[in-house]
């Protein structure tokens, strides 16, 4: 008779059962200026369990893909040139353990290379945070039990910022096509100015009398050229002729005002034809 | 008037000024705040395969039920793209002894249920995905263990990571 | 003793025995400052935490009344506008204590009014907590609000 053993898999890591674990990362974007060089970030573990956190710095910037999704390029190595900040931006502390519901300040200092040009510089700041091993009921006289470890990494980025600095964006190849009872939007859009263009995306579509059918909103962040895609709602649309209008704007509703480079309002507008 | 007439006068003045009705006075203060947009990961519910037997693989599929499906929740910035990334062991170990875990399975909603959401496989290549409208992103997670004819008893562990690109 | 003499002594007695309007005050001496406020989380300040607390300083006489009362905002604006951030007290956000080593602190309401009578000091501080609720959607940036205390002095 094959013997039988019981096993109790709690995978993955997942918390133990109704117990969240994670932590809780504030602001979502950093911003450091040259003058002060130095800024912070607020963690704050919603758990019923205490969280090992480490802090680390690399480099990146988001861009998209072939297919307009949003993605994070991180070069194999930082050439010279490259304005990258993770060199040496640092955290103090770097490794900390987060009691339930306790909320702890992570300074960060930056010391930029002496004679650094004016301009802006990225690092992404990367926060894991590791759980207790999830305990598994033990299983029967076999003793057989998992218990797992959960690893949560939090990236964000951190923008560097040092002397005048202007943003733009240029749009170009703006085209729309049925998906569904979806209209998929893509655009390119290339940075203009020293500095990364951070701001919000709207579209309308516009029926043959001027009427708004259709919207979307999302927030953007053009480092260098992106060409990312947004869906509108086409439910209970019919066929027709319609115009999209784009805009893009410097205007955040998640970043503080005064951490926007200021760029004028960027439109497109191209016809529709929905079959 | 004679002197202790203008003396008695002053004395009454200065007697009523120092019965003075109470004084009120006023200070400020401000109080301040600086509200910040977070962003949180958090793994909310366990992947649970409930009793294994040697020889049969055991699968939990992603959307097989909110019971059984392993949950991360996520909250930031409305609508915003973020990219999810899964490092995924292969094995549990115990000592010399392994316990394949694999065919991940996954799926993204912006709502807490696991009926309509968007599948995806976790690994280790991005997937992108995005924030709803309020503020937050939900996935679940699946997977398969396949214990072998004679698992050897022991601590199975493994480590699962999820990053949350933003 | 002249009469001028005497006059002068008896404006002098007269002066002595009551108080002047200017040896009581109250001061505004620190910020009720929340900091870091994410968005969804509600942020409390108790009115014991000695960095974050709101504090007033008041001075009058000892063995006299002080009549308290709190003018206290119900949100706080957002600094270039564009949002409103909830803040409330409770009852237990506010925290009167003598400056003498005796001194017990005493517990009150702030959105009452309260009165003191100045025992075991001439003096004292007024310390004050608070609550914040920022909505899930609330505006990012800085808020700032006035909090006014009015003393009578008795």
């Amino acid at each position: 008779m094959r013997r039988l053993f019981a096993i109790i898999a709690v995978v993955a890591g997942f918390a133990r059962a109704a117990a969240a674990q994670g932590v809780l990362v504030a602001p979502h974007a950093v911003y450091l200026d040259h003058r002060t060089r130095s800024g912070s970030l607020t963690l704050y573990n919603p758990g019923a369990e205490p969280v090992e956190i480490a802090v680390s710095f690399f480099f990146g910037y988001p861009a998209t893909d072939s297919l307009g999704h949003f993605t994070i390029a991180t070069p194999d190595s930082v050439q010279a040139g490259m304005p990258s900040a993770a060199e040496w931006i640092d955290a103090f502390p770097r490794r900390l353990t987060l009691a339930p519901l306790q909320r702890q300040t992570v300074r960060l200092l930056a010391r930029p290379p002496q004679g650094l040009p004016d301009g802006e510089y990225w690092s992404r700041i990367m926060i894991s945070a590791k759980g207790g091993v999830v305990q598994v009921a033990q299983a029967d006289s076999s003793g057989i039990s998992i218990g797992l470890n959960l690893e949560v990494r939090t990236i964000i980025p951190l923008i560097y910022r040092k002397g005048q600095l202007q943003t733009g964006v240029a749009l170009s190849d703006l085209h729309a096509g049925r998906e569904g009872d979806s209209l998929r939007v893509q655009v390119q859009m290339e940075r203009q100015g020293g500095a990364a263009y951070v701001g919000t995306a709207k579209g309308a579509l516009l029926d043959e009398k001027g009427n708004q059918v259709s919207k979307f909103e999302q927030p953007i962040a053009i480092y260098y050229t992106a060409e990312p895609y947004f869906m509108m709602s086409l439910a209970g649309r019919t066929s027709g002729r319609y115009r999209l209008r784009l805009e893009l704007s410097t205007e955040r509703t998640d970043i503080a005002p005064e951490l926007l480079l200021r760029a004028p309002v960027t439109r497109d507008s191209i016809d529709v034809s929905l079959p | 008037m004679r002197t202790i007439t203008r003396v008695s006068a002053v004395v009454a003045a200065v007697l009523t000024l120092g019965a003075l009705p109470a004084k009120a006075q006023t200070a400020n203060i401000n109080a301040t705040a600086t509200v910040f947009q977070a962003i949180t990961v958090a793994g909310n519910n366990p992947l649970t395969f409930g009793n294994v037997f040697p020889g049969v693989p055991k699968t939990v599929t992603a959307a097989g039920g909110a019971a059984n499906s392993g949950r991360f929740d996520l909250t930031g910035q409305a609508s915003a793209p973020v990219q999810l990334t899964f490092t995924l062991p292969g094995n549990l170990t115990s000592g010399v002894n392994n316990l394949p875990i694999g065919t991940w399975t996954g799926c993204t909603n912006p709502t807490n249920t696991q009926a309509s959401c968007t599948a995806f496989t976790p690994s280790g290549a991005p997937s992108a995905s995005a924030f709803s409208a309020a503020n937050a992103l939900f996935v679940f997670v699946g997977a398969t263990v396949t214990p072998g004819a004679a698992q050897a008893a022991g601590n199975y562990t493994g480590t699962v990571t999820l990053t949350a690109n933003y | 003793m002249s009469k001028c003499l005497r006059f002068l002594s008896l404006l002098a007695l007269c002066l002595v025995a009551r108080p002047l309007a200017g040896q009581s005050t109250v001061t505004g001496m620190q910020n009720l400052a929340f900091g870091v406020v994410i968005r969804g989380v509600p942020n409390s300040v108790a009115p014991t935490d000695p960095v974050r607390r709101g504090r007033f300083y008041i001075k009058h006489i000892i063995n006299h009344q002080i009549g308290l009362r709190f003018t206290l905002p119900t949100q706080l604006g957002r600094v270039g506008g564009g949002g409103n951030l909830p803040i409330s007290f409770s009852a237990t956000d506010g925290i009167a204590l003598g400056t003498a080593g005796t001194s017990v602190p005493v517990t009150f309401n702030p959105n009452n009014n309260q009165t003191f009578n100045l025992v075991s000091s001439a003096d004292f501080n007024v310390y004050l907590g608070g609550r914040v609720s920022p909505a899930a959607n609330q505006a990012t940036g800085n808020y700032t609000g006035t909090i006014t205390l009015t003393c009578t002095f008795f």
